[in-house]
C-alpha cells in the first residue's frame, strides 16, 4: 500500500514537473476547431528600448475564413487583449487589405490565412529579467456555412539580450505581410462627395499618373455603404471616381468615410501597393479652398465640368465621322446605286420618296443602336475587368498601334475592302418596299464597318469611358451623320445630280485616308514609350525621328500617286511638294549632333546614379559599378550580378522568368542579396570588361558572388529557370 | 406606312429591351428602410398555418431572423433570455414571429416538422416560427444576420431594425449588461412615444438563403 502511494506520489510530481517544463498553459499556438493560432514575433530576442514587431497568425483549414476589422454584412472581427510581464506595449494591430467574401446576396470582408502583425515597444525591463513574456486573450469566428466562435489564451516568451537581435524564422512572413497593409498615396488629393444615395470617393491626380481600373473600396466603418452593391469606377479628366451605394437605414450625415481602396492591378506601373487607406470627411477638402457642402444633391465638382464641353465635341464629330462614313469607298458605289434606284421606283411621288429615305436612314440609326447596344452589355460584364481604361494599358495601347498599322496598309494596298459584302449587296434584290429601304440602310452599315477604323476606333475609345446614355447618343450622332446625305437626298433629288460620280479620286482619297491612321501610330508609339519609362529628351527625340518617317512616307506616296495625275500641271505641283515633304521629313527626323550628346551624357548620369525605384517584380536594382561591387563584397553581402541589354531577347525572357517567381524575390529578401545589372543596350567598356573578368564576351550572363567572398563567384547557365536561381541562393 | 410603323416599334421594343438588360445589374436589391411602410408577407409557419402581416395591422410586431446553428442565435436561447422577452413582450399585445429563411440544403433549414421540433426543444415562446426557405421575405426586409431584427409600428411603418442588442459577442453572459434595442424599440411604440434607437448595424452569421 505504501508503495503504491508513494508511486502515485512520485508519478504525480513528475507529470507536474513535466507539465510546468512543457509550460503548459503558456503556449503559443492554439489548434482550435477549424483553425490553428500562433502568436508570433518577427525577432529572436528583444534589445531594450527596440521596436519590434508581434503578429498573430490565423491558419483556417481550406474553405473557411475570419474577418476583417469590418466584417461587413455578417461575422465577427477577431478581439484582442494583450498582457504583458514586464515592459512590452504594444500597438493597434496593422491589417492587410481583406478579400470579398460573397455569401449568396451578402457580402462579408476577411480572410484565408493571415498574420496580423502587431507593433510593438520593449522598453525597461525588470532588473534581472533574462526574458519577457506577451501574453494574448483572443477571441474569434471562424465561418465557413457555419460559424464557430474561438477563444485562446497564447503566450509568447522571448529572451532578452543587450545586443541587437536577429530575425526569426518568420521575418519572411513579415516581410510579405508587410506589403499587403494598405499605405497612403503621394501626390493625389483625395475628397469625398455625399449624395443622396452614393458616396463619390474621388481621387485627383496633383501630377499625371496611372490609375488600376479595377478596384474595390473595402469600408472601416459599419453602417457607411452597402457592402453588397456594386461600386461603379470611373475616369473623367484624370480624376479617378469611386461610386459607392450609401447604407439606406443610416440617414445622418456621414461625418467620417475610412477604408481601402484595393486594385489587384497595384496603384503603381510596379505592381505595388495593391491597396491604399483613406480617410477623409465629406466636409473637409483636401486641396484648400472651396467649401462642401455635405448633402450636395447638385452639380459634381469642378473638375468635372470639362467633361460636358468634351461630350459635345464627341457628339460633333460622330456627326462629322457619320458623314465622312459615305466617301468610303466601300460605301459610297454601292449605296449610290441603291438610291438611285428606288429613286427610279418611286417614281416622282416625293412623298414616297421620303419615306423610303426615312426608312433608309432608321436602318442606319437602329444597326447603330445595336452596335452600341452589344458594346455596352459586354462593358457592363466587362467592367470588372476593367474595360474602361484600356489606354492606359501598353498592352491595349501596343494591340492599337499594330490594328492601326495593318489597316493603314490595307488602305493603301489595292485589296477591295468587304468586297463580297459588296457583291451581296449589289446583288441584292432592289427593294420597292419601305422594309428594303430600312434593311438598306442596315446593310450599308454593315458593309461600313471595315472602312470604319480610325473613327470607329476613336469613338469606341471615347466612349468607353462614358455612361450609357452618352454612349448611346455617341452612336446616335454617327448614325445620323451617315445617313444624312440620303435623307437629304430623298427629300431633295435634285442633289444627286450635284454629287460626284465615282472615279479615281476615290482611290486617292482612300489611300490618303491610310496616312490620318499612321499619324494615329505614331501618336500612339510616343504614348507607349512613355508609359514603358522613356522620358523627355530621349522621347521627344524618338517621336521627331517617327514623324520624319512618316512625312517621307507621305512624300514617296505624293511620287507614286503623281503618275496618275490628270493634267501635267497637278503632276508637277504634286511632285515639288513631294520634294519638299521628302527635305523637311529629313530635317525633322535627325537629331543634330548637339541633341545626341546632350541625350546620351544625360542618360549616362542617370545610369550611373543609383536608382531607387523599385522594378516590375519590386526588385531594386544598382547600376553595375565595380568600385560599388567592391564595397558590397567588402561589406559581407552576397550579390547577384544581371548583365543584360534591351536588344538582347535571352536576357529578357531570363530575368521575366526568373524574377517573376515569388519564391525567388522572398529568398533574395531573406537572404539580403544585393541586386547589380549591368545595362549593356549601348558600349560600356567597364561592362564589357566585367564580362571578359567572367570569360564571357556576350550576354546574357548572370553571377552570383557568395557572401563576401570574390572568388567564390558562381556564373549561371544562359538560359535561367527559377529552380537553377533558388538552388544557388539556397546555397548562400 | 404601318410597315415602318410596325418597324419601328419593334426596333424600340428591342432597345428598351437591351437597355432594361443593361439596366438590371444596376439596381440594388431592395431594403425595408425604417420609416418607410414595412413590407407586406405571407408565408407559412411551422404548424402550417398562414402567416400574413396584414392580419397584424394594429399591433406591433417584431421580426426576429432565426438560425438553430448560429452561436449568436444560439447565445439568447442557451439561458431562457430570447424566451423570456418573447413572453413578456407576447404579454403585452406585441406579436413576435422568429422567421427562418435558410434556403434548402444550407445550414439551418426547417422543415415543419423540424421546426416544430425546433420550438419545443428551445421552449420558443414567439407567436410563430415563420417558414422563409424562398428567402422573399429576408430578401425584402435586407435581413443580413442571425439575428436581424425589426419591430414594425402599429400602424405598419417600419420603426427599428438592426440588431438585437448592443453587445456583438457569441457570449451569453454578455446579454445582462447589453441594451436589448428591439425590448426598447416596442416599449416606446406601446407607450405612444418615438422609437428612440432606430437604426442600428445587426451582428450575427449571414443569412443562408
Amino acid at each position: 500500500m505504501a508503495f503504491l502511494v508513494r508511486s502515485l506520489i512520485a508519478h504525480v510530481c513528475l507529470a507536474s514537473i513535466l507539465l510546468m517544463a512543457s509550460g503548459c498553459g503558456e503556449k503559443s499556438v492554439s489548434k482550435g476547431p477549424h483553425i490553428e493560432v500562433k502568436l508570433i514575433a518577427d525577432q529572436q530576442t528583444l534589445t531594450p528600448g527596440s521596436s519590434f514587431r508581434l503578429g498573430v497568425h490565423f491558419k483556417p483549414e481550406p474553405g473557411w475564413h475570419i474577418y476583417w476589422r469590418n466584417p461587413g454584412d455578417s461575422g465577427l472581427a477577431p478581439r484582442f487583449a494583450w498582457e504583458s510581464s514586464g515592459g512590452v506595449a504594444v500597438d493597434a494591430p496593422l491589417w492587410p487589405y481583406p478579400k470579398k467574401i460573397a455569401v449568396g446576396p451578402l457580402v462579408n470582408y476577411g480572410y484565408d490565412e493571415v498574420l496580423l502583425p502587431f507593433p510593438a515597444t520593449f522598453s525597461a525591463p525588470p532588473p534581472r529579467a533574462t526574458s519577457t513574456t506577451v501574453t494574448l486573450s483572443l477571441q474569434y469566428l471562424v465561418c465557413k456555412d457555419e460559424c464557430l466562435p474561438g477563444e485562446a489564451q497564447l503566450a509568447l516568451t522571448l529572451p532578452i539580450s543587450k545586443t541587437a537581435s536577429a530575425p526569426s524564422e518568420y521575418e519572411r512572413l513579415f516581410a510579405l505581410t508587410e506589403k499587403k497593409i494598405p499605405t497612403s498615396l503621394e501626390r493625389v488629393s483625395i475628397a469625398v462627395e455625399e449624395q443622396q444615395d452614393h458616396i463619390i470617393v474621388a481621387l485627383i491626380p496633383l501630377e499625371p499618373r496611372f490609375f488600376p481600373s479595377t478596384i474595390t473600396f473595402f469600408p472601416e466603418d459599419t453602417r457607411v455603404i452597402s457592402n453588397s452593391a456594386p461600386q461603379e469606377v470611373s475616369l473623367d479628366s484624370g480624376a479617378l471616381r469611386v461610386s459607392l451605394k450609401r447604407d439606406p437605414n443610416r440617414r445622418d450625415a456621414i461625418k467620417r468615410v475610412r477604408g481601402v481602396l484595393y486594385s489587384p492591378q497595384g496603384w503603381s506601373e510596379s505592381g505595388e501597393p495593391k491597396a491604399i487607406e483613406i480617410d477623409t470627411a465629406p466636409d473637409g477638402d483636401v486641396d484648400g479652398g472651396a467649401q462642401r457642402s455635405s448633402r450636395s444633391t447638385t452639380s459634381p465638382p469642378t473638375y468635372a465640368g470639362a467633361e460636358n464641353v468634351g461630350f459635345f465635341t464627341a457628339i460633333f464629330f460622330a456627326l462629322l465621322g457619320g458623314l465622312i462614313l459615305n466617301i468610303m469607298p466601300c460605301v459610297f458605289p454601292v449605296l449610290s446605286i441603291k438610291i438611285l434606284s428606288f429613286i427610279e421606283q418611286a417614281g416622282h411621288e416625293h412623298r414616297k420618296i421620303k419615306a423610303h429615305g426615312l426608312a433608309f436612314a432608321a436602318g442606319v440609326i437602329i444597326s447603330f443602336w445595336i452596335f452600341a447596344g452589344i458594346l455596352l452589355v459586354l462593358r457592363a460584364g466587362g467592367e470588372q475587368l476593367g474595360w474602361g481604361f484600356q489606354l492606359q494599358s501598353p498592352a491595349f495601347v501596343a494591340t492599337m498601334i499594330c490594328t492601326l498599322f495593318v489597316l493603314g496598309f490595307l488602305f493603301l494596298s489595292d485589296i477591295a475592302l468587304g468586297s463580297s459584302i459588296q457583291r451581296v449587296a449589289g446583288k441584292a434584290k432592289i427593294s420597292t418596299t419601305y422594309a428594303g429601304s430600312f434593311f438598306n440602310g442596315a446593310l450599308a452599315t454593315a458593309v461600313a464597318t471595315p472602312c470604319t477604323g480610325p473613327f470607329m476606333g476613336s469613338a469606341l475609345a471615347a466612349t468607353l469611358t462614358l455612361s450609357a446614355i452618352e454612349n448611346i447618343s455617341i452612336f446616335t450622332a454617327l448614325g445620323v451623320g451617315m445617313s444624312l446625305p440620303y435623307v437629304a437626298i430623298s427629300y431633295k433629288p435634285e442633289l444627286l445630280q450635284r454629287l460626284p460620280r465615282p472615279g479615281a479620286w476615290m482611290e486617292s482619297f482612300k489611300q490618303l485616308m491610310a496616312f490620318p491612321l499612321f499619324a494615329s501610330v505614331v501618336w500612339l508609339s510616343r504614348v507607349f514609350a512613355r508609359q514603358m519609362g522613356l522620358e523627355a529628351p530621349g522621347l521627344d527625340l524618338l517621336t521627331d525621328l517617327l514623324w520624319g518617317l512618316l512625312t517621307i512616307g507621305f512624300a514617296f506616296w505624293l511620287i507614286l500617286r503623281a503618275r496618275s495625275a490628270s493634267t501635267i500641271l497637278t503632276q508637277r505641283a504634286l511632285r515639288s511638294l513631294a520634294l519638299i515633304l521628302f527635305v523637311v521629313g529629313f530635317l525633322k527626323g535627325l537629331p543634330s549632333s548637339k541633341e545626341i550628346e546632350g541625350t546620351r551624357s544625360r542618360a549616362c548620369l542617370a545610369n550611373e546614379a543609383t536608382t531607387a525605384e523599385p522594378d516590375a517584380f519590386g526588385l531594386i536594382w544598382e547600376p553595375y559599378s565595380e568600385a560599388r561591387l567592391a564595397a558590397l563584397v567588402a561589406q559581407g553581402r552576397s550579390v547577384y550580378l544581371d548583365f543584360t541589354a534591351e536588344w538582347c531577347i535571352t536576357c529578357q525572357v531570363n530575368e521575366r522568368i526568373v524574377f517573376s517567381s515569388s519564391e525567388v524575390r522572398a529568398l533574395i529578401v531573406q537572404k539580403n542579396v544585393a541586386l547589380m545589372k549591368g545595362d549593356w543596350t549601348t558600349k560600356s567598356p567597364s561592362i564589357t570588361a566585367a564580362l571578359r573578368r567572367f570569360g564571357r564576351n556576350g550576354v546574357p550572363v548572370n553571377v552570383i558572388i557568395k557572401k563576401g567572398d570574390q572568388d567564390s563567384a558562381v556564373v549561371l547557365p544562359n538560359i535561367l529557370t527559377p529552380g537553377i536561381v533558388i538552388a544557388e541562393l539556397d546555397r548562400l | 406606312m404601318n410597315t415602318i410603323r410596325r418597324l419601328v416599334m419593334r426596333a424600340c421594343a428591342t432597345l428598351v429591351i437591351l437597355s432594361a438588360a443593361i439596366a438590371a445589374p444596376q439596381t440594388a436589391r431592395s431594403e425595408a428602410v425604417v420609416g418607410s411602410p414595412a413590407p407586406q408577407f405571407t408565408a407559412k409557419d411551422s404548424t402550417g398555418k398562414e402567416i400574413s402581416l396584414n392580419a397584424y395591422k394594429g399591433k406591433v410586431v417584431v421580426l426576429e431572423w432565426f438560425n438553430p446553428n448560429c452561436p449568436f442565435v444560439k447565445k439568447f436561447y442557451k439561458n431562457g433570455d430570447m424566451q423570456k422577452i418573447q413572453q413578456d413582450l407576447g404579454a403585452k399585445g406585441v406579436i413576435w414571429l422568429t422567421v427562418s429563411s435558410s434556403a434548402p440544403g444550407k445550414s439551418g433549414h426547417l422543415t415543419t416538422t423540424q421546426a416544430e421540433t425546433t420550438r419545443a426543444d428551445l421552449g420558443m415562446k414567439s407567436s410563430a416560427l415563420v417558414l422563409d426557405e424562398s428567402g422573399a421575405i429576408g430578401k425584402a426586409y435586407g435581413a443580413r444576420t442571425t439575428p436581424h431584427t425589426f419591430v414594425i409600428a402599429a400602424d405598419g411603418t417600419l420603426a427599428y431594425a438592426g440588431a438585437i442588442d448592443s453587445e456583438s459577442s457569441t457570449d451569453s453572459d454578455d446579454i445582462a449588461g447589453a441594451k436589448n434595442y428591439v425590448v426598447a424599440a416596442a416599449t416606446n411604440l406601446l407607450a405612444n412615444k418615438a422609437v428612440e434607437t432606430s437604426s442600428t448595424e445587426p451582428y450575427g452569421c449571414s443569412v443562408k438563403y
